[in-house]
């Protein structure tokens, strides 16, 4: 099905919209000139009528200044405010609004008051507040392209003057193209992980040949390309990508590599370093597993040609991109890289530390060998359960997590955002959040349960999810237990539960059934549960897990 | 570049304006014969040649400009021009 996008703009945009139509996105048409405001406004408009899954607003600048400059700030707050009904009205659209570009008249002395500059800031700033606020606002980088294609190649005169349309032919397939790769991200999951080889890829020349003092890798002239490349890498991982490495070498030499002066990267940026002389689709397999991600979630950087090839044909899969022939590529590859595969559009605490977490489950894992029983070690980890009732704020990271998690999700129901913010609102549903932290680390909120109250007496876990990467630490239990503890106390006496099979949560299948729950009946795919709630449930003693609940019983 | 090589160059920008094949439109197509040949696509032509071969096609002569080979005219006489 083609995405429904909806364009708004102050000048005539017909040109652009029928670039998006032959990219084939279904464009709800505008009927009327200079209408925008109204549309945004009006709840008769095409925008609410058609609530499209895009709402772009595509702003020009220089009509702004001529309509408003004289009282720009107060022209800026009215619009960002009708923006923000419109984004709060319907959550489920997504607004890309544009900053702006202002053509400076030219016709002053050189010492001016430089207004249409402070304009532009203006908008910039308000726009970074709506979309911080909002999110569903989101910025549309206008003016980003200006810049890389020239204010006169971005601009036609002649389209100007015969239409009221500013864009040249080459700004509107430039726009088309940055609004269509936008759009597809939201459609589209991220990859997780990104592989990477050194040797004359992180840095240039063999660590093991030319040692340390050898390698080409400095802050500036040659090395700097290198150096360039590995800033862009760590500003990847920032965005909370993994990061891996997949070398053949061997791993005290990559030891010492990491000593060097100009290296941006450290050993603790990455979540495994296979370094080794075993074939390297063995090593990113072997990756794969100890992330417990899917090998169609990893992307690989290999400057060896033949590498790449060999990969691709084990691991088909994967995602290879080729290599810049031209090394003083490498910032930009980067860049394109991220644009492609790691794109985000909103960052949460979760994802920022994600390598981090990766790391600390390392560390978990080494001390779990040193324990002879699972109970020793989950007691020796300290762990702490903060459970909150979801609020507002809650909302994107809940969606995100019903949306990402696979494995242990009992219901595996899908939320989009605006879905969440209902039964927030709604009396029939509780939302209950957990975050898990222990002595290595905070795992960030991590266990979801949405309970469906049927009336006064029964209630249904309508979604129970845990992201993986606290699977197998009894914390499910602790949640369990605390949620009926909290319904009973509010007077419900039964409980049901469901189990919809899926190809990825067989490991759950027997979730309610070891937690004392009785099938009530079955179906093909689906196993329905009840539990009475008595007064006297022996409460097992929760010893691994402290629960701590951040609202009032 | 060569006189083809424009040639070429500017059938593929109106076939893509136009949203043509290529193999539809020749020098001799008018005007009346494309339907998807509209006023928009008629200033969008102008706009585009202007900018992808760097001339200016006067706002005088936009009227006059019945077929492909009237618009291709303005980058033979300034390709000759230069030459």
């Amino acid at each position: 099905m083609s995405l429904k996008i909806l364009a708004i703009s102050n000048v005539n945009i017909a040109v652009l919209e029928k670039s998006m139509k032959r990219k084939g996105f279904d464009v709800v048409e505008i009927q009327g000139y200079n209408v925008w405001q109204q549309v945004l406004l009006d709840e008769s408009s095409p925008l609410y009528k058609a609530q499209p899954d895009v709402a772009l607003l595509l702003l020009d600048g220089t009509e702004l200044f001529e309509d408003y400059s004289a009282e720009f700030e107060q022209f800026v707050n009215n619009i960002a405010a009708v923006i923000c009904k419109a984004a709060n009205a319907m959550r489920s659209v997504k607004f890309l609004v544009s900053d702006i570009d202002i053509i400076p008249s030219s016709i002053k002395p050189l010492k001016n008051d430089m207004k249409e500059r402070v304009c532009e800031q203006i908008w910039t700033r308000k726009l970074k507040e709506i979309s911080d606020k909002y999110s569903n606002i989101y910025v549309f980088p206008l003016k980003e392209v200006v810049e890389s294609i020239g204010r006169d190649n971005f601009y036609s005169k002649k389209m100007w003057y015969l239409s009221s349309d500013r864009l040249s032919f080459s700004a509107s397939k430039i726009l088309t193209e940055k609004v269509s790769q936008l759009i597809r991200f939201f459609e589209k999951t991220r990859k997780k992980c990104l592989v990477l080889d050194l040797d004359n890829t992180l840095w240039g020349g063999l660590i093991g040949e030319d040692g340390i003092e050898g390698i080409i890798l400095s802050e500036h002239k040659e090395g700097a390309r290198y150096y360039d490349f590995q800033k862009r890498i760590k500003e990847i991982k920032e965005t909370g990508v993994i990061l891996a490495i997949c070398s053949k070498n061997n791993m005290e030499e990559v030891e010492t590599a990491f000593k060097h002066s100009s290296m941006v990267l450290h050993k603790n940026d990455f979540a495994v370093i296979k370094a080794n002389w075993e074939e390297k689709y063995k090593n990113i397999k072997e990756i794969a597993n100890e992330l417990n991600i899917g090998l169609d979630s990893i992307v690989y950087i290999d400057d060896n040609p033949v590498e790449r090839e060999k990969v691709k044909l084990q691991l088909p899969m994967l995602t290879v991109p080729d290599f810049p022939e031209d090394t003083e590529n490498l910032s930009s590859f980067a860049k394109e890289i991220y644009n492609k595969y790691f794109y985000i559009f909103d960052l949460f605490e979760e994802d920022k530390k994600r390598t981090e977490m990766y790391n600390q489950n390392r560390q978990r894992e080494e001390a779990k060998s040193l324990y002879n029983n699972l109970d020793d070690y989950l007691k020796s980890l300290e762990m702490v359960m903060k459970i909150k009732i979801a609020d507002e704020a809650d909302v994107p990271r809940i969606s995100q997590l019903t949306q990402k998690t696979n494995q242990f999700n009992l219901t595996t129901i899908r939320y989009a955002e605006n879905q969440i913010l209902d039964l927030i609102k709604s009396d029939d549903y509780i939302l209950f959040v957990g975050s898990v932290t222990d002595k290595y680390g905070d795992n960030g909120k991590c266990v979801l349960v949405i309970i469906r109250k049927r009336d006064d007496q029964e209630s249904e876990i309508e979604t129970f999810l845990m992201s993986c990467r606290v699977m197998g630490r009894k914390i499910e239990t602790a949640m369990l237990q605390f949620i009926e503890k909290y319904l009973m106390q509010h007077g419900v006496k039964s409980l049901t539960a469901r189990y919809i099979q899926t190809q990825k949560n067989t490991p759950v299948a027997m979730f309610y059934e070891n937690h004392g729950y009785s099938i009530i009946s079955t179906n093909e795919n689906e196993k329905i549960y009840r539990k009475e709630l008595k007064q006297k449930i022996p409460w097992q003693k929760d010893n691994f897990v402290d629960v701590i609940f951040q609202n009032k019983y | 570049m060569k006189n083809n090589d424009y040639g070429k160059k500017f059938m593929e920008i109106i076939a893509e304006i136009l949203e043509i094949p290529l193999e539809e439109i020749n020098l001799d197509s008018c005007r009346e014969d494309i339907e998807q040949w509209d006023s928009l696509a008629h200033v969008q032509m102008i706009a585009a040649i202007d900018q992808e071969f760097g001339i200016s096609i006067p706002f005088e002569c936009i009227d006059n400009i019945k077929t492909l080979r009237d618009l291709y005219n303005f980058i033979d006489k300034s390709v000759k021009q230069n030459d």
